[in-house]
């Protein structure tokens, strides 16, 4: 089941009701759990038996290693814990490459993979959820956490439908204290909650599809499109993924406020950072956050040889783009994030601190850093949208010959073909990005209404929904992109 | 609690009378686009009161048929009923069955695609593709099996948004005359660019209007799909047949060169199809293979040289059908 469909609209409002109907968190975690697990077998029954039993396995061992006393014993649930979770991803979520690069591999042998090995289906949600488990096993391990007895409060935890199939990659540490206690409903944060689903529809349906017809078209043929339109279109998909991703997010964390249920901010207007360092503190911080605390301090982080932070880097962010998917576009997408940050650091040892550490306020050098950090970020997200590496390199080297080859034409006789798409994309584009711009000191633009009389409030969230509405696209809504990871 | 919920559905029921009024504006608002022809062919069959000659198919027959001088020339009125091969196969069949009467006399003029059953969507994407009229609309959404898992997961919103987005279409009387105008003109695929019979006219000074040899072609026989079609009009012939009505086949127009290319694959459908199918077939495929100067737009879409030439042939082709049938003192079915 997805935000953006009626089903959704019909479900949320019943589930809203039945855990308020009750008091005790008993009844509230129960209502979740059965919620989630039906929210989550929409899509298809037997990821539930996959993800119950993912759940469970992290319960069980949360519960040993939490009383175990020796260090082995803990070393060795541990590692369990890891095995089980990495395994079950890298079964469902890299077979299929290794069994594709086997098969070119043997395939130059004259021998052939079977079937069963390149025909295993990607359970929705599964890189988020087993995240969520291993954080609470190692939070365990650590010492940061108790494990939850209550069966419920930790099902409740794993599976809780807002955030289960796209995050945000929520912590244990965050979350189960939530689960462990009855919840009240609070008037104020249920405004927030539906403000932000508000928010996060129009970011979706609006600005991430529309532009999406732009992106898939130009994307859809790239050795027969010019340079200047794909060039468009990565900007494009730019804004596409951020208002497709943020806008789930945003209705994850909304709904969650329904229930009175605070989840992590997972973006905070990650275009406007003037370094890329910056802007991974702002794009998808709890999966940032995560690596950061998980991945990249336990390597070493910062506090070892400068080579060896680099190294950790490198692995860090290469790690990251495994984990959208398994495709050599994703490493190299991570390995190029990974190298501007290195190359970052470089210049940042080279200048006085002052110059390039803190965001500047000087309004030219400030649109300068970002106009940078957006091109930085923007190449990357050519080799996360093509199609293949290979794809993705014909199209840095068609964008990077526009100045040779196609200066000496029109751009608008360039881009006729998509120019009405384009033309639409550019006005919403704007539109978004000055709104965001404005709104860039609160955590999403309208929550500037709180402070309006109720008529302007709900004249303001009226013409929202309208607005929707009426440029939404009418065929069907595209799916999520993060489901696919 | 009390109060968030009073508040929110006190602001729902607003959203809930704003969305009942744009429904019902948008619902009602009459449509000029190509699709919404699907009413106009659906009141003249519904209201067609004495024996006449249907014309079932796609685009191909929309565009390559000339009703008004068939009617003459056969002594029948005429009504033409393709639109669109996507709607597929199952729908100008359901046509058939739910409004020939004693009497009549049905012309099957499908698309190749269309027996291969590479035309044709499911209920909800042939909905999608008739938006633009209010019988296709009622008749869909009258119909409890369409409100299936995939309509409420994928559709609905959009569907909304759809008839929200023609409602909210705020229009003078100048405009809807200015629009009127814009359907008219000459290559507009437009509703009005239809004839009292149902015969696409808008393309008749135009003459060739595209390269058709750099579009996109192709027939392929397999036996599985072809099997199923015919099935499926064998069905309706006997039902036709119970009526008192009668169901004949012609096949669909094709540029010379194209014919060229297909030409196995053709000869193995054709042959597929005359051992097969238990209704009388007008002529060999080769006999509707055109110049390309025949043709206006697509390779289905003759111009009006080639409806010319193709109305022709069916006319003679029914013709000799009838008299070799009055000869044998045969009914028309094989």
């Amino acid at each position: 089941m997805t935000f953006t469909s009626l089903t959704f609209l019909i479900f949320f409002p019943m589930v809203f009701l039945l855990h308020w109907l009750g008091r005790s968190r008993h009844w509230q975690n129960t209502i979740l759990v059965l919620a989630s697990y039906f929210f989550y077998g929409w899509w298809d029954y037997r990821f539930c038996a996959l993800m119950l039993a993912s759940s469970l396995i992290d319960y069980g061992i949360g519960l040993y290693l939490h009383s175990a006393n020796s260090d082995f014993k803990r070393k060795a649930s541990l590692t369990l814990s890891v095995v089980c979770n990495l395994g079950l991803l890298g079964f469902f979520k890299y077979c299929n490459f290794f069994a594709e690069n086997l098969e070119k591999l043997l395939g130059e042998l004259g021998w052939t993979v079977p079937d069963f090995i390149s025909g295993i289906i990607l359970p929705v949600g599964i890189s988020f959820y087993t995240f969520q488990t291993l954080s609470y096993t190692i939070d365990i391990y650590r010492g940061k956490l108790k494990p939850t007895r209550n069966i419920f409060d930790y099902l409740a935890f794993v599976s809780f439908f807002p955030q289960l199939v796209a995050g945000p990659v929520e912590r244990a540490t965050n979350l189960i204290p939530q689960f462990s206690k009855p919840r009240l409903f609070d008037y104020s944060e249920a405004v927030a909650g539906c403000q932000l689903i508000l928010w996060g529809f129009l970011k979706k349906l609006v600005v991430a599809d529309r532009l999406a017809s732009v992106v898939d078209a130009a994307y859809l043929n790239p050795a027969e499109t010019p340079g200047t339109v794909l060039l468009i279109a990565t900007v494009f998909f730019a804004f596409q993924i951020y208002c497709d991703f943020s806008a789930y997010s945003d209705i994850a964390i909304g709904t969650a406020k329904l229930f009175n249920i605070q989840l992590m901010r997972n973006f905070n207007y990650p275009y406007f950072s003037q370094s890329i360092s910056e802007f991974w503190r702002r794009w998808h911080i709890s999966l940032s956050t995560w690596f950061r605390d998980y991945v990249f301090i336990p390597l070493g982080g910062s506090r070892t040889s400068k080579l060896r932070t680099n190294l950790n880097l490198m692995t860090t962010f290469v790690l990251s783009g495994l984990w959208h998917g398994a495709a050599w576009q994703f490493i190299v997408w991570g390995g190029i994030n990974g190298l501007a940050l290195v190359g970052e650091k470089k210049i940042d040892s080279l200048l006085p601190a002052a110059d390039i550490k803190s965001r500047s306020t000087n309004p030219f050098v400030a649109a300068v850093r970002i106009g940078m950090t957006f091109s930085i970020i923007c190449l990357g997200w050519v080799f996360f949208r093509a199609n293949h590496l290979n794809e993705a390199l014909s199209i840095v080297y068609k964008i990077a010959m526009i100045p040779i080859c196609e200066f000496h034409s029109s751009i608008f006789k360039q881009t006729l073909e998509f120019h009405d798409r384009i033309e639409a994309g550019l006005l919403i584009l704007l539109g978004f990005a000055s709104i965001e711009w404005f709104g860039q000191h609160r955590i999403h633009p309208l929550q500037a209404t709180s402070s309006w009389s109720l008529p302007a409030r709900w004249m303001a969230y009226t013409a929202v929904i309208w607005l929707t509405a009426r440029f939404m696209l009418t065929l069907r809504i595209n799916p999520f992109i993060y489901f696919t990871f | 609690m009390k109060r968030f919920l009073l508040k929110l559905s006190l602001f729902i029921s607003i959203q809930l009378v704003l969305l009942s009024i744009v429904l019902f504006v948008g619902h009602n608002r009459q449509r000029m686009g190509y699709m919404a022809a699907f009413d106009d062919k659906v009141e003249l069959l519904k209201n067609h009161d004495r024996p006449s000659f249907i014309v079932l198919g796609g685009s191909n027959a929309a565009f390559g048929f000339d009703s008004p001088e068939f009617a003459k020339r056969i002594g029948l009125p005429t009504i033409n009923t393709g639109l669109h091969g996507c709607l597929g196969l199952d729908l100008c069949l359901e046509l058939a069955e739910s409004y020939v009467r004693k009497g009549d006399q049905v012309l099957l003029l499908p698309e190749w695609a269309l027996i291969a059953g590479q035309f044709g969507s499911s209920p909800l994407q042939k909905h999608q593709l008739l938006r633009d009229s209010s019988l296709a609309r009622q008749m869909h959404f009258s119909n409890w099996e369409n409100y299936t898992k995939e309509f409420f997961d994928e559709f609905a919103l959009p569907e909304i948004a759809y008839i929200v987005q023609e409602g909210a279409k705020f229009r003078t009387k100048k405009n809807r005359k200015e629009m009127a105008q814009n359907a008219k003109r000459p290559g507009v695929y437009s509703r009005l660019n239809f004839n009292e019979q149902g015969d696409f006219v808008g393309h008749h000074e135009l003459g060739v209007a595209k390269d058709i040899l750099s579009l996109r072609c192709s027939v392929s026989f397999e036996s599985e799909a072809f099997e199923l079609a015919v099935k499926k009009i064998n069905d309706l012939a006997d039902t036709l047949e119970k009526r008192g009505a009668t169901l004949y086949f012609a096949y669909p127009p094709m540029p010379t060169p194209f014919y060229e290319e297909f030409e196995n694959e053709i000869q193995s459908s054709h042959e597929y199809l005359s051992q097969n199918l238990r209704i009388p077939i007008l002529h060999h495929p080769l006999e509707t293979a055109y110049p390309v100067d025949h043709f206006f737009d697509t390779i289905n879409h003759l111009n009006q040289k080639g409806k010319v030439a193709r109305t022709n042939l069916l006319i003679s082709t029914l013709k000799q059908h009838e008299q070799r049938t009055a000869r044998a003192g045969n009914s028309f079915r094989r």
